[in-house]
């Protein structure tokens, strides 16, 4: 952060202002700063910027649970391309996250359980390149998925600290806050007895509707129910790191 | 992670303990297990915070009680179905069971359209979508606000009653017989 401070003072006195702008997050955190837009005249910046140009294939990851109502199905993912060579945070502990879940299902189907309702778990590719593994499968499944798709459960950033963010859909939000209240909050992370109770006692209980930035985007975007988990360092980190 | 992140990955076995239930939940409950009273209610504060954006604006006097109306219609048909579907779940009723839950599948279909929001085809839902310069945030009844931050009045007007038909049309699937 240190490194934009040159940059943002030179915007001091430009254009519009954080505060005329009047819009979420657009004031950042260092109090000596006013947050202008620019653009400032007579400004000169140099940029040196190496990428490799290459096309590369795309795959997204499907696997299936055959509920025993076929025309009802439940949609469940997590990308798996990261920024960068690692990305332990997104994506990587959700993708953990999906295959302990797969791995749980696995061991209720070895006894015998069938859910009602299909199960379709996505690790979706090339999310950091515009959502684009998960929007290709929406596309190419659209009439089968508006006819049977009764929601899509998104998880991105599955681990990145210790604060629940989550936004979605109103019909969802409290079958999603009361599982919440079941799922005890690992010691040496705050006081809380539960998931909910850090939730609430960080955010007021406040669950923003959904705008895009994640594999939701072409669920929702096509009147498909949806809901966006994470753990995160700070609510306000999420809305600069995915 | 097992460094600095996780030691002992227990916000990960916690993360994974609420998604699987989630997940559970929604893929085995015999009645899907949706709040439409409460979606009303989140409805309701949609149109309180474009009230403001509205009142705030240029065009302070738009008229947006179209959209208050369908959200009206919209509560009365949530609330219902919602006693109905407890109802149907308490007598087991299958038949009633099913109907519910093929109407909490679909109604959210009512509420796209299908050429999209004014200059961008691939968002299509009208109660929330990117801000066009709010970067991961979302706006509230996208299409309007849209309209009325881009200085078009008549688009404001012509997207409040998209936006109205579209909240009457999800009510409209939620409603059961009469």
């Amino acid at each position: 952060m240190k490194d934009a401070l040159p940059l943002l003072a030179a915007l001091e006195g430009n254009g519009v202002s954080a505060e005329k702008a009047n819009r979420s997050g657009w004031h950042g955190g260092f109090s000596n700063i006013t947050y202008h837009s620019g653009p400032t005249p007579g400004a000169l910046v140099n940029m040196d910027h190496n990428m490799k140009g290459y096309i590369a294939p795309v795959w997204d990851v499907i696997g299936i649970i055959n509920g025993t109502s076929p025309d009802e199905v439940v949609v469940v993912g997590n990308h798996r391309d990261a920024w960068v060579i690692g990305g332990a945070a997104d994506p990587n502990s959700g993708s953990a996250i999906m295959v302990e879940m797969a791995n749980a299902f696995g061991k209720l189907l070895a006894k015998g359980w069938k859910p009602r309702r299909t199960i379709i778990l996505g690790s979706w590719d090339a999310e950091e390149f515009g959502l684009q593994g998960s929007t290709e499968w929406v596309e190419t499944h659209l009439p089968w998925l508006q006819t049977t798709a009764v929601a899509y459960v998104n998880m991105d950033v599955g681990v990145s600290g210790p604060r629940t963010n989550f936004d979605g859909v109103g019909e969802m939000q409290s079958v999603v806050v009361e599982q919440m209240k079941k799922i005890l909050y690992p010691e040496g992370w705050g006081d809380f007895p539960t998931i909910y109770d850090m939730w609430y006692n960080t955010t007021k209980g406040t669950i923003s509707p959904l705008g895009s930035g994640s594999d939701y985007a072409g669920f929702y975007q096509n009147g498909i129910a949806a809901v966006s988990l994470s753990l995160i360092v700070s609510r306000c980190q999420l809305t600069t790191s995915i | 992670m097992s460094t600095f992140g996780d030691p002992g990955f227990r916000l990960h076995t916690a993360m994974g303990q609420f998604l699987s239930l989630i997940v559970y939940h929604i893929a085995d409950d015999i009645l899907i297990p949706w709040d439409l009273p409460h979606a009303a209610t989140v409805l309701s504060n949609y149109i309180t915070e474009l009230n403001e954006t509205i009142t705030s604006s240029d065009y302070s006097t738009l008229d947006i009680t179209p959209i208050a109306d369908a959200i009206a219609e919209f509560t009365t048909q949530a609330k219902r179905i919602d006693q109905i579907g407890k109802q149907a779940l308490a007598f087991n009723d299958t038949n009633m069971i099913g109907v519910v839950n093929s109407k909490y599948r679909d109604f959210p279909r009512g509420f796209t359209s299908v050429g999209g929001l004014p200059g961008r085809q691939t968002f299509k839902n009208i109660i929330s979508a990117p801000g066009i310069d709010n970067g991961y945030g979302a706006d509230v009844f996208p299409a309007v606000t849209d309209s009325v931050g881009g200085g078009n009045e008549a688009a404001a007007k012509e997207w409040i009653e998209k936006s109205a038909r579209a909240v009457s049309r999800a009510a409209e699937i939620l409603r059961i017989g009469e």
